[in-house]
C-alpha cells in the first residue's frame, strides 16, 4: 500500500513541475509583496510612537517577525489538489477515485505532499536569496534551536491548512459553489494566524482565546520560534494541543466525507 | 455621442441578463455578499489592532483611516461589480478559444470582454461600502468642504479607470502567456499594494505607485483628496497621466489581439 502512495507522491511532484512558473510567480510575489506591505505598515507605526517597544517587540524584532510569519504562512498554505476536489465532486470526476483500491484521503494527502515538496524547495530558495542578505545587512540572525523547533509546528500548520481547505472543498456535496467559502477561510487565516501581527500585541483576553484556537500554529508559533522571540521549551506544552486540533479536524473531515458520499449522485465523470 | 449611448444600452442589456441569472442562484448572492463583508472586516480589524498601539499612522489618525477604508471599500466594490469577474474569466476565453465570439461582435472587445458580466451581489456590497464611508465621514471631527467632495468624486472616477486599464493590461498579457492562473495571481498580489495608504511606503516606492503602476490613484489619492491632505494643485498631473496610460493600454490590448491565435473550433 505504501508503494501506491509513494507513486502518487512522485506523480504529483512531476505534475507540479508543469506549473512551476505559475507557482514561482505567485509564491515569490505573495512572499515578497505580502511581507513588504506589512513591514512598511509596522514601520510607519513605529515612526509614530514615542516608545521603542510594542509588547515584547522593538522595531527590528517586529519587522523580522513579519518577514518570518509571511514565510511561514506561504509555506503552510493550501495547494491545488485539495481545492480541486470541489470541482471534481460537482463534475462527477470523483468517481475515478472511488473505484480505485486506495483511501481517498490517503490519495489527496499523498498528492498534496508531492505538490508541496517542489513548492517548499522553490520557496526556501527564494527566501534564502532575498532573506539572507537582509538578515546580514540588518545584523539579525535566525535561532538554530528555534528553527529546529519550528519545523514540527510548520508541519502541523501545513496539516491544519490542508484539513481546513479539504473540509471546505467537501462542502461541494451540498453547495454548487464553494470558492466563496475558500476565500472566507483564507481571509480568516490571514487575520487569525499571526501573519500580519503577532498575537501578543492583542488585548490579553483575546490572546487567551487565540491560544486555544488552531490558527496560530500556521504562522505565529513557528515565526516566534524562528526569530527567537519564544524559547522552544515555552511552546512545548502547545504541541499536544495542535495534535488534538489536527485529530479533531481529521474526524470532522471524515464525518463530512461519509455524509457527503450518501448524497453523492455520481453523475458525469 | 451616439456610440456612447449604444455602449450604455448594451451594458444595460448585460446588467439585465446578469440579474436574471443571479435570481436562479440566490445562495451565491448571499455568500458573495458575506465574503466581501468579511474582507472589509479583516481590513478594519488589522487597523483596529494597529491603533491599539498608536494614535496615528503616517499622518492618518484613526478617524482619517476610517475614511480611507470607506474609500477602499467603495473602490473595491465598484471593481467587483464591473470588472473583477470579467478579468478572472479572460484567460479562460483565451485558453478555450471563446475569445473568438467576442471578436466577431460589432463592439470593441476591450468593452465586451471586460464588462460582459455584472457582479450583482457586489451591488449590495457597494451600498454597504457607501454606507460605511458616510458613517466614517459623519464621525470624523473635521468638516468636509464641497470642493473636497467634488474633487473626491472626480478622483474616484479616475481610480475606477485605473482599475479598468490595469486589469485590461494583464488580460492582454494573458494572450501572450496563455498560462492562465499565473497572470491573475500576479495582478492580485501587486494590487494589494493599493490596499494601504501610499504614505506608509518608501518615497521611491510611492513614486512608482503614482506613475508606472498607479495603484495609489485607486483609493489612497481619492481618500487624501477628501481629507484635504492632497489638493488638486498637488495631483492635477495624474489626470493627463491616466488618459495617456489608458490610451497606451488600449493600444497594447489591440496589439495583443492581433497576435491572438484561436485555440479551438
Amino acid at each position: 500500500m505504501l508503494r501506491t502512495y509513494r507513486a502518487i507522491v512522485r506523480t504529483a511532484l512531476s505534475q507540479s513541475m508543469e506549473y512551476r512558473i505559475n507557482f514561482l510567480i505567485s509564491s515569490s510575489l505573495g512572499l515578497i509583496i505580502g511581507a513588504a506591505i506589512h513591514i512598511f505598515l509596522w514601520n510607519a507605526v513605529y515612526d509614530a510612537i514615542d516608545h521603542p517597544r510594542i509588547g515584547a517587540f522593538d522595531r527590528k524584532a517586529m519587522l523580522f517577525y513579519i518577514g518570518c510569519a509571511t514565510l511561514c504562512s506561504v509555506l503552510t498554505r493550501a495547494y491545488r489538489k485539495e481545492r480541486e476536489i470541489a470541482a471534481e465532486i460537482r463534475s462527477g470526476e470523483l468517481n475515478k477515485y472511488l473505484i480505485k483500491p486506495f483511501s481517498f484521503f490517503g490519495f489527496v494527502a499523498s498528492f498534496s505532499l508531492g505538490e508541496r515538496l517542489s513548492g517548499w524547495a522553490f520557496l526556501l530558495i527564494i527566501a534564502a536569496v532575498f532573506g539572507f542578505p537582509i538578515l546580514y545587512a540588518a545584523n539579525l540572525s535566525l535561532s538554530f534551536a528555534g528553527i529546529c523547533a519550528a519545523i514540527p509546528f510548520l508541519l502541523c500548520g501545513m496539516m491544519l491548512n490542508f484539513l481546513f481547505t479539504l473540509i471546505v472543498a467537501l462542502l461541494a456535496f451540498w453547495f454548487d459553489e464553494v470558492w466563496t467559502f475558500q476565500v472566507m477561510k483564507d481571509l480568516l487565516l490571514w487575520f487569525l494566524s499571526g501573519q500580519v501581527f503577532p498575537m501578543s500585541v492583542l488585548p490579553a483576553p483575546i490572546q487567551q482565546i487565540a491560544h486555544w484556537l488552531p490558527f496560530q500554529y500556521i504562522a505565529y508559533v513557528p515565526a516566534t520560534l524562528m526569530t527567537g522571540q519564544q524559547h522552544p521549551t515555552e511552546l512545548l506544552p502547545y504541541f499536544p494541543v495542535v495534535l488534538f486540533h489536527i485529530g479533531l479536524l481529521l474526524l470532522l473531515a471524515h464525518w463530512i466525507w461519509q455524509k457527503g458520499l450518501l448524497r453523492y449522485g455520481a453523475f458525469g465523470g | 455621442m451616439k456610440t456612447v449611448v449604444r455602449y450604455l444600452r448594451l451594458w444595460g442589456a448585460f446588467l439585465q441578463n446578469c440579474l436574471m441569472r443571479e435570481m436562479e442562484f440566490r445562495s451565491h448572492f448571499v455568500l458573495t455578499f458575506i465574503m466581501d463583508i468579511l474582507w472589509y472586516a479583516v481590513q478594519l480589524g488589522l487597523f483596529e489592532v494597529l491603533y491599539l498601539h498608536t494614535t496615528a499612522i503616517a499622518g492618518f489618525s484613526h478617524a482619517d483611516m476610517l475614511v480611507f477604508l470607506g474609500t477602499l471599500y467603495v473602490t473595491d466594490a465598484i471593481d467587483m461589480v464591473l470588472f473583477s469577474s470579467n478579468f478572472w474569466r479572460f484567460p479562460e476565453y483565451v485558453r478555450t478559444g471563446e475569445l473568438d465570439f467576442f471578436l466577431l461582435r460589432p463592439v470593441h472587445p476591450a468593452f465586451s470582454t471586460m464588462l460582459r458580466y455584472v457582479n450583482i451581489p457586489s451591488l449590495a456590497n457597494l451600498l454597504f461600502a457607501i454606507g460605511f464611508l458616510l458613517f466614517a465621514i459623519s464621525v470624523h471631527p473635521d468638516p468636509f468642504p464641497l470642493d473636497h467632495i467634488l474633487a473626491f468624486l472626480l478622483f474616484l472616477a479616475l481610480g475606477t479607470l485605473v482599475t479598468y486599464f490595469l486589469q485590461l493590461f494583464f488580460a492582454a498579457l494573458s494572450i501572450f502567456l496563455v498560462a492562465t492562473e499565473g497572470i491573475q495571481f500576479v495582478f492580485y498580489n501587486i494590487s494589494q499594494l493599493g490596499d494601504k495608504p501610499d504614505v506608509i511606503y518608501h518615497r521611491t516606492f510611492q513614486r512608482m505607485l503614482y506613475t508606472i503602476f498607479p495603484l495609489a490613484l485607486i483609493a489612497s489619492v481619492p481618500a487624501q483628496v477628501l481629507l484635504g491632505k492632497l489638493t488638486m494643485l498637488d495631483i492635477w498631473w495624474t489626470i493627463p497621466l491616466v488618459a495617456v496610460l489608458l490610451w497606451l493600454t488600449l493600444r497594447f490590448f489591440d496589439f495583443a489581439l492581433r497576435h491572438y491565435a484561436s485555440a479551438s473550433s
